[in-house]
């Protein structure tokens, strides 16, 4: 999975004729795609009624030839391609968000002092009318306020040298400019040679020079400011121009910015500890950090409760723990149904809930990788708060009361709060340490040794002490296996386990029966 | 009604401390079993010796067949006058004694209740109390049936989960509860003072401030008469 981040880049003091050419970009860029999304908003809503999941490929396909020309009145020719993308991106979000929640209004990229007079005398209309409450009224009202006149930030789709936008370097001054084709041909400007002394080359394979030929320009080309990290991060894109992907162009309180989206490099660091993270009695999240061997690190509540988790975010927080520690992070599967967590009524309200847990799984698939660590394992949650940390019983017996865990076959207590952590962190231990099993039958002609997941079976002779041939079959059997493809995940895994044990003998429990 | 009667008991001492300050004693003659659980308290040398001193006393007592009620009012009595309830310098004890006969007598100064499960359910055990010299002991008695299982633990494991977040620890209904949910039919008397040694220990963290013990019989039956 690729791990992208954001470079924020100022553009550093642009002249008058530079800022009212990115301001005209930005407003018909707005135009345009505001002009998209109501030539199509019969064409969407319908769309909305349909079940099936709509893809963005959908509603590009849905984009006529005589609206794609229209467009070109709105001057956006330099990135058509790219608003053509963004409305797609724009609707099929919209109707994602309106399958679960159907009072999603139709989204309002950019509102010109006319649309904005229409939409609020509708919205009175509908109020005056009682088709909508006093609430709704507010909510709309504030919403159409803050959208009048805001410019939608132009979107570049790819990072290209003669289109969209691209990074140039002045390798004698150590300083980086971005080249942004705001114009179309009709619009281009007359550029001259360049008396400033700058040498510059673009951020791409080989580092070609730019051209500074005199001739009409479509582009601009701006000095860009930033910090270290930045800084840090542009000289590695130096070293491999292909990091960077499509970026923005936003104006924010008079400056203008550029928003370049960066892949990361993704160094994989080798985890010595591991770190369940499970859900927490008395709300938020609670973690265990184990060694290899087994032994408790460190056992902490990250957040007191749910809407103490919902600011920032907790995934950061998990994040940095288990970089700190380089903790293999493992959670429970399916957002932790089924765990039989014991929450007290009082703390209902404040508990994770299993949509919650599945949101903060999705992104540290993608904020662990950036920090250098494996993504989290999922393991299934299934009696997770009643199964013993330390002998694996799992019963219902365990529990003394709703805040006390206390084995009934080795005796460990503890809190339940610590348990489900616990047991995550343990578990991959456990399945490392996990033996296969081989059941061991006997038949009237001897003794039959089979596995059903690995489809083994192998037949020894009667009165038979050693199982040395029956190992032997096994490995046969498992080298055959490593040719064909295995579908069953449960297979593999069983295979897996197999293949990779330096000795078999030690990795097998034979199962006598 | 002939019953057959198995004990055990074990200690695990204050985190530290190679000798354990709690003392136990069995003691099996013709008539039954009978067992002192002494509780040192505080610690130190002083509740050591005195456990030690009110152990030697029953198996002394009742190697001359004196009664456990007399037992109990002369450990009692013999305890130095002076220390405060709670401190060092006093002990506590659990004495119980089971006959074959059925009939079962638990006498208590000073220590927790003693559980008392009937086919694994937690019943009550009723208790009279009298005064020796100024001390107040709990007596019971109680006719045994089939698979009774009795366990009594030292002042010193109701303090093992002071450290954990635990609204209530680690009390005595607690414990009860937890042997009511551990209680299997094939359970010999082992099997509880195990769990409850461990369960004490792993809620200590393996750092038990005080010293744990505990001490349970197992009553099964061989005939009715």
């Amino acid at each position: 999975m690729m791990i992208f981040k954001t470079l924020m880049l100022q553009l550093y003091k642009p002249g008058k004729q530079k800022r009212d050419l990115m301001d005209t970009a930005l407003l018909r860029y707005s135009q345009a795609l505001q002009f998209l999304m109501d030539t199509y908003r019969n064409e969407i809503i319908e769309l909305s009624k349909s079940e099936t999941d709509i893809t963005q490929h959908l509603i590009l396909k849905m984009i006529d030839r005589e609206t794609a020309k229209s467009l070109n009145r709105f001057d956006i020719q330099p990135f058509k391609d790219s608003l053509l993308l963004e409305f797609s991106a724009v609707a099929a979000s919209y109707l994602a968000r309106r399958q679960n929640h159907p009072q999603t209004g139709y989204p309002l990229p950019f509102l010109d002092a006319q649309s904005y007079s229409r939409a609020m005398s509708d919205c009175v209309a509908q109020f005056d009318s009682g088709e909508i409450g006093p609430q709704r009224f507010q909510h709309r009202s504030f919403k159409l306020v803050d959208k009048a006149g805001k410019l939608r930030s132009v979107y570049f789709g790819r990072y290209a040298m003669n289109r969209d936008y691209c990074l140039l370097y002045d390798e004698f001054k150590d300083r980086f400019y971005a080249k942004l084709y705001l114009m179309n041909r009709a619009n281009s400007i007359p550029g001259g040679y360049c008396a400033s002394g700058l040498s510059l080359k673009y951020v791409w394979d080989g580092m070609p020079f730019m051209s500074n030929l005199p001739g009409q320009r479509r582009y601009i080309v701006v000095p860009l400011a930033f910090g270290k990290e930045q800084y840090a991060d542009l000289k590695e894109a130096l070293k491999n121009p292909r990091l960077l992907h499509s970026s923005r162009l936003v104006k924010k309180d008079r400056q203008y910015y550029l928003m370049v989206n960066i892949e990361c490099r993704q160094i994989t660091r080798e985890a010595v500890t591991t770190m369940g993270v499970a859900r927490g009695v008395h709300g938020g999240l609670s973690y265990t950090i184990c060694d290899k061997g087994g032994g408790v690190r460190e056992r902490k509540r990250i957040s007191a409760c749910r809407k103490q988790s919902n600011s920032p975010d907790l995934s950061n927080t998990i994040a940095e723990i288990a970089a700190k520690n380089r903790a293999q992070v493992v959670l429970e599967a399916n957002g932790g149904k089924n765990d039989r967590m014991p929450v007290p009524a009082q703390n209902r309200e404040l508990c994770f809930s299993v949509r919650d847990y599945l949101l903060l799984a999705q992104k540290l698939k993608y904020k662990l990788p950036g920090k250098g660590l494996p993504p989290p394992v999922e393991v299934s949650s299934n009696g997770l708060f009643l199964t013993c940390p330390r002998c694996g019983t799992r019963t219902q017996r365990n529990r003394v009361t709703e805040e006390l865990f206390a084995c009934i076959h080795c005796g460990y207590a503890a809190e339940f709060e610590t348990v489900g952590s616990e047991n995550l962190a343990k578990r991959l231990d456990k399945y490392h340490s996990d033996k296969v099993p081989i059941t061991v039958s006997k038949k009237e002609d001897g003794f039959l040794c089979c596995n059903k997941i690995l489809g083994f079976r192998c037949e020894l002779p009667p009165d038979t002490t050693d199982y040395t041939p029956m190992f032997e079959e096994l490995g046969r059997f498992i080298g055959r296996m490593r040719e064909t493809y295995i579908d069953d995940s449960k297979r593999y895994a069983v295979w897996k386990k197999l293949a990779q044990a330096p000795d078999l003998r030690k990795s097998v429990h034979l199962l006598l029966r | 009604m002939d019953i057959s009667i198995e004990t055990y008991s074990d200690s695990v001492p204050k985190y530290h401390e190679g000798l354990c300050d709690d003392q136990i004693r069995i003691v099996r003659d013709e008539s039954g079993v009978a067992a002192i659980l002494a509780d040192g308290r505080n610690g130190g040398a002083r509740a050591s010796l005195l456990t030690s001193f009110a152990a030697k006393m029953m198996v002394a007592m009742r190697g001359s067949g004196a009664s456990i009620d007399r037992v109990a009012d002369m450990i009692a009595e013999s305890q130095p006058s002076g220390g405060k309830k709670g401190k060092a310098g006093n002990i506590a004890f659990t004495l119980i004694l089971a006959l074959f006969d059925g009939t079962i007598r638990v006498e208590q100064f000073e220590t927790p209740d003693v559980i008392l499960l009937r086919r694994g359910r937690p019943v009550e055990l009723q208790t009279t109390q009298r005064a020796v010299q100024g001390r107040t002991i709990r007596s019971g008695k109680i006719t045994a049936k089939k698979a009774d299982m009795i366990v009594a633990v030292g002042n010193g494991m109701l303090t093992a989960g002071k450290n954990r977040k635990l609204k209530d620890g680690w009390n005595l209904k607690n414990i009860e509860t937890y042997m009511a949910n551990a209680y299997d039919s094939r359970m010999s008397a082992e099997d509880p003072v195990r769990l409850l040694l461990a369960a004490g220990s792993s809620l200590s963290s393996g750092k038990p401030a005080s010293d744990l013990s505990a001490l349970a019989f197992r009553i099964s039956c061989l005939r009715a008469t």
